[in-house]
């Protein structure tokens, strides 16, 4: 039988989530929200630096274990969770590279470098904000899809679901709130002082955790 | 309706959509008409400035394979078999003492993270008393709990006292008015020589708002050094996991326990003895309980 909780750990937000996993050390749910909320992030990251599937599963595997280890390392005062694992991770691909420096097919330099990547940084944090839009409602999710994925515009979004143009353009005011207040959650700004990325990952040295 | 104030209406309406580039050109035109004589709107704007960067972003995620989440699940597992456990005291690579660690969960930076609909959570050993230094300051973790935003000045204070088995009539059941302390009165500690306390275990409860849910401070004292404690919250629904603590040692204890399932909802607040076997449900004694109601909560289990 199953602990009843009348409140799950995906109500926790990030910051209490950590302390969470550093309290209940053996609840492993918690480290599945953990998974739920940044494997996006993690592994879209991993697979476009290795561009190598087994090699990514591998180390998204090592990411989370060591995150889970090292998570009383984890500073709400220093910056948001995703910036955090983003320095975690980083390590990670140093530590694997050097493990790994005859196995691994690329020069060394050329994967470190691509960890550095800017492109990389776009890709980590699309992997967070794609975890954010799993929160909304499936109506409101569907209409930022839609125009994102899909590239359509408010009109063509309406005559597709077969509703109102107008429902269409409210609708997706209130999508795009509700996703400000859940990456906001996620620690990020709203209005961002410089851009939003560099932002994210850069606030509190996040990368810093390890190379302390 | 004004004309003006309809066109607000409805232009406001159509922000969203102008934020993210998915409107007709006219439309567009006509929204930035409006935007050069309304503030509201503007300000509105402003608000999701960013967010079209961080969607356009998400375009570029991939989702992980499905059986790779259980495979992560696998390892942790394993990890926690070998006795690793993310305990600073086993991460000798984490440069941070476990006070120091611990400390960083202090009231207030929880606080933040209560924000939302926060739970139950955290259980943050605030401050391990030294029993050596002698009696008790009762003011002084308190003003860490007093200065979060929102909290109120505590009330009442409830006395933990020692339980028997886990389906033995509570020994203590009273009101919240019958229970209370007054507030600051330290409670009478049994104190043995050479300042370690002795007898049985007890404790004291203080509940306060907190800006999500509400928050209790527990002192708890002659617990057993090493052994695992968790704290529940028996409500009509059941039993909640306020979270585990391990003493380290038979001296007296703070815990802070936040907690969003509503006070007028918890019956009773019991602290359990837990084996090691990571099973999340309540296994061990109740060595501890105090009752918040005059009316008996449900069965623990």
């Amino acid at each position: 039988m199953e602990r009843e909780r009348i409140f799950g750990p995906e109500q926790l937000d990030d910051a209490t989530l950590m302390a969470a996993i550093v309290e209940n050390p053996r609840d492993t749910e918690l480290v599945r929200e953990l998974y739920d909320r940044f494997s996006s992030a993690v592994y879209s990251w991993v697979r476009k630096l290795t561009r190598d599937p087994v090699r990514s599963e591998d180390l998204v595997q090592e990411i989370f274990l060591r995150a889970w280890q090292r998570a009383s390392t984890y500073d709400p005062s220093r910056g948001p969770v995703g910036a955090w694992l983003y320095g975690i991770a980083r390590n990670c691909v140093a530590d694997w590279l050097r493990r790994n420096r005859e196995q691994v097919g690329l020069p060394e330099q050329e994967l470190a470098r691509r960890s550095t990547d800017v492109d990389l940084e776009a890709v980590w944090i699309g992997g967070i904000v794609a975890a954010a839009l799993k929160t909304l409602s499936a109506e409101h999710r569907q209409v930022l899809e839609l125009a994102y994925f899909e590239h359509l515009t408010q009109r063509e979004i309406a005559e597709k679901l077969g509703i109102p143009v107008g429902t269409v353009k409210s609708r997706t005011f209130k999508a795009l709130r509700r996703m400000k207040d859940a990456l906001e959650k996620a620690g990020f700004d709203f209005p961002p002082t410089r851009g939003q990325r560099s932002q994210y990952l850069q606030r509190g040295g996040a990368s810093s955790e390890e190379e302390s | 309706m004004p004309e003006g104030e309809r066109d607000h209406k409805q232009l406001h309406d159509w922000l969203g959509a102008y934020a993210i580039g998915g409107l007709e050109p006219e439309e567009s035109r006509a929204v930035r008409r409006h935007l050069e004589t309304c503030e509201a709107c503007r300000f509105e704007l402003q608000q999701l400035e960013g967010l079209h960067e961080l969607l356009e972003a998400s375009a570029l995620a991939e989702e992980p394979p499905p059986h790779l989440e259980e495979r992560v699940i696998r390892a942790v597992a394993s990890a926690l078999e070998r006795g690793q456990t993310p305990s600073p005291a086993h991460d000798s690579t984490a440069g941070t003492s476990p006070l120091q660690a611990r400390r960083r969960w202090n009231p207030a930076v929880v606080s933040s993270a209560a924000a939302a609909a926060v739970i139950m959570l955290l259980l943050a050993i605030a401050v391990q008393r030294q029993l050596l230094q002698g009696e008790r300051v009762p003011g002084q973790s308190r003003s860490e709990v007093a200065s979060l935003p929102g909290a109120e000045a505590p009330t009442a204070s409830f006395r933990l006292v020692a339980s028997g088995p886990p389906q033995e009539t509570p020994v203590a059941s009273r009101s919240p008015d019958a229970a209370a302390v007054a507030t600051g009165a330290s409670p009478a500690l049994p104190r043995g020589s050479g300042g370690s306390y002795v007898g049985l275990p007890g404790g004291e409860l203080v509940p306060r708002k907190a800006p999500a849910g509400w928050q209790c401070e527990i002192t708890v004292w002659g617990l057993q050094a090493g052994q695992l404690y968790e704290v529940w919250f028996r409500t009509s629904r059941g039993v909640i996991s306020g979270g585990s603590f391990r003493p380290a040692s038979p001296g007296m204890l703070t815990l802070n326990v936040y907690t969003g399932v509503p006070f007028t909802e918890v019956s009773e607040i019991l602290i359990t003895a837990e084996p090691d076997d990571g099973d999340p449900m309540p296994a061990g004694p109740v060595v501890l309980r105090t009752s918040l109601r005059n009316e008996p909560g449900v069965p623990a289990r």
